[in-house]
């Protein structure tokens, strides 16, 4: 939330005042919304030439490519049982530990230049002020932090980008300190966030880094959790510049029963044969659990399919 | 924010717009369904990424008690246009400068930030974006990088959602359609279309305004050994940026933010000898459709 005093005189009256349009920001989109919902009505287009027209349906591709299809899809997904349905659920809400003293102490950052003299209301999920970001959902598990004063900077250039060991050891460590579900956390991955500058020419003149790049997913049963991950960049001094966490609390839903491998196969046909397949096709398939609209999990099977245009992966419960 | 304003500002980074920037206008281009006189396969999902995008960062939220409890309040940019399927052509986005059709200056270009959502691939070391429909004239059914020249009418950033849009091999190629604009997002190689990935682009816009523009597209849009056989397949978001000097394009790089807008760098043009480019990414990167960025 940023401090944005545009109208000081409201607080003296000490009366809500609300502003401007609802908080659409807070409404999301989760991944299983177009799969269990496949027509989804464009929302009108608020602006000024606006324009929405994919109403058209393509060509329906031959039999002889149909058959073909078929039978690739069928052999790529995989095999599921109910051991999916499984009843792990996260212990403990970790994150009630997500306030903005308690992150700025594990961060090691100051506190914010508003602490002091006035506190943010309750509902408030962005906290800002000049040298720093925060964004924190608890409800959706969600927490981003930005640090100005831990940019790069010049006189960063030439400096080793941190070690796995350090970063991966540090990142640990703050989320030992929120309580975080690290039994949940598959193996962590650091890379090299790299910067590249031309010359005059326009040629790659030198390239060096600018940040490691921290990397976790998310894994329940060993099955991947899609769209769980936590990410950070940490600069040339050691320090966090940013964070991102999306790991909501996981929990499979309630009476959930497996859908029949037929009609899962027949929802992948259709998403295929709505885009335009061709003889160049390949499918790469794989179990995951997604995120619904209800904030719970389901069981689904991600399919990859590559098809020489650009490639798009279908996310398809397996389980309702 | 008409670019009169900012014409005297071309030396260096100059700090231009923060808590004003709701001058600032968005635009957005995607396609889904190419049945319109052009050739391409169907992408369902695509639409809901960059109307994802686009719907954030005009998002002007609530705010009580002068505190912005959600979306973006008077920092959001305002709607400027939003062209889903529809006529998508290349007259819109190609400059009068560099081809006789070409007609960006009250579209493209009348944006502070735009982002197309297109077929892409590599040709001349620069990126082809596959439009919709085909309009009389020249230019076919593809918009090119030569073809564009932007920021000489408005545009700051404009963001790809497209395969092959920011290649190594394409760099060069870009700084010579910068003509003022400060910003250009991409991807090396190939990139991915899905429902489940569409808070991405949410995600990248909510990031870009509490932390730059470029580090919110890496964090957002990089994915390690996610996609394809055996999951081997990386997604490689590159951003770029050019400045009177390194220095000042790696600053730019790292420090711009929708928020917080720098003065124009200065305009590069066809001998791409005006600026310098900075390009940041991560290292290792290796998607399908292409070499590991960097050989």
């Amino acid at each position: 939330m940023k401090n944005q005093m545009h109208n000081p005189a409201i607080l003296g009256l000490g009366a809500a005042f609300l502003m401007s349009v609802p908080a659409i920001a807070q409404v999301r989109g989760p991944a299983l919304t177009a799969v269990l919902s496949p027509v989804v009505a464009a929302a009108p287009a608020a602006a000024a030439a606006s324009q929405d027209d994919d109403s058209a349906k393509p060509a329906e591709p031959s039999p002889e490519l149909q058959k073909r299809i078929r039978e690739q899809v069928a052999a790529s997904l995989p095999v599921w049982d109910k051991r999916l349905l499984t009843s792990y659920e996260t212990a403990g809400p970790w994150e009630d530990n997500l306030n903005y003293e308690a992150l700025n102490k594990a961060l090691g950052e100051t506190p914010f230049a508003w602490e002091g003299r006035t506190v943010p209301p309750p509902d408030a999920d962005r906290l800002t002020d000049d040298s720093k970001s925060m964004r924190i959902r608890r409800a959706e598990g969600v927490f981003r932090y930005h640090s100005r004063k831990r940019e790069f900077s010049a006189d960063m250039k030439g400096k080793p980008a941190p070690s796995y060991d350090q970063v991966s050891r540090q990142i640990g460590a703050l989320l030992g300190d929120l309580k975080f579900p690290l039994a949940e956390a598959g193996k962590a991955d650091v890379k090299t966030q790299e910067v590249a500058v031309s010359n005059e020419a326009g040629e790659v003149a030198e390239r060096f880094p600018s940040y490691s790049f921290f990397l976790l997913n998310r894994k329940v049963e060993g099955i991947p959790v899609e769209g769980s991950t936590v990410r950070a960049a940490v600069n040339l001094r050691g320090e966090v510049q940013r964070l991102k966490i999306a790991w909501p609390h996981f929990r499979v839903r309630p009476g959930a029963e497996l859908l029949s491998r037929e009609r899962v196969l027949e929802t992948a046909l259709q998403k295929v044969f709505a885009q335009d397949p061709t003889e160049r096709l390949t499918l790469a398939s794989r179990l995951v659990y997604a995120k619904t609209e209800k904030g719970d999990f389901l069981p689904a099977v991600q399919v990859d399919v590559n098809d020489g245009e650009t490639p798009y992966r279908m996310t398809i419960p397996v389980a309702l | 924010m008409k670019k009169t304003i900012r014409g005297a500002l071309t030396l260096g980074t100059v700090f231009l717009a923060a808590g004003a920037a709701s001058a600032l206008e968005a635009k957005m281009y995607a396609v889904t369904t190419w049945n319109a006189g052009c050739s391409g396969s169907t992408r369902n999902s695509w639409d809901d990424m960059v109307k994802a995008w686009y719907d954030d960062v005009t998002n002007s939220g609530t705010s009580v008690f002068g505190w912005c409890v959600s979306g973006h309040c008077g920092e959001a940019y305002s709607k400027d246009g939003s062209l889903i399927n529809g006529d998508v052509v290349n007259s819109r986005m190609a400059d009068a400068s560099r081809v006789a059709w070409g007609n960006d200056a009250v579209r493209l270009d009348d944006g502070d930030a735009v982002m197309i959502g297109l077929h892409g691939s590599d040709v001349g070391n620069g990126w082809s974006g596959s439009l919709r429909v085909d309009e009389p004239g020249g230019g076919d059914c593809k918009i090119t990088t030569p073809e564009m020249e932007i920021g000489d009418t408005d545009l700051e950033f404009l963001h790809l959602s497209s395969c092959h849009s920011m290649e190594d091999n394409q760099w060069s190629t870009w700084e010579k359609s910068m003509a003022g604009a400060h910003q250009v997002d991409g991807f090396h190689g190939l990139m991915w279309i899905g429902s489940g990935l569409v808070d991405d682009y949410e995600d990248f816009s909510d990031d870009a305004f509490g932390g730059s523009i470029a580090d919110s597209w890496v964090d957002n849009m990089y994915y390690s050994n996610e996609f394809g056989d055996n999951d081997a397949d990386d997604q490689c978001p590159v951003a770029f940026a050019v400045g009177s000097s390194g220095a000042d394009a790696v600053y730019r790089l790292h420090h711009e933010r929708y928020d917080h807008v720098y003065s124009d760098p200065p305009n590069s043009g066809l001998t791409g000898s005006g600026t310098i480019y900075a390009t940041t990414y991560i290292s290792g990167c290796n998607p399908a459709g292409e070499d590991t960025i960097g050989n």
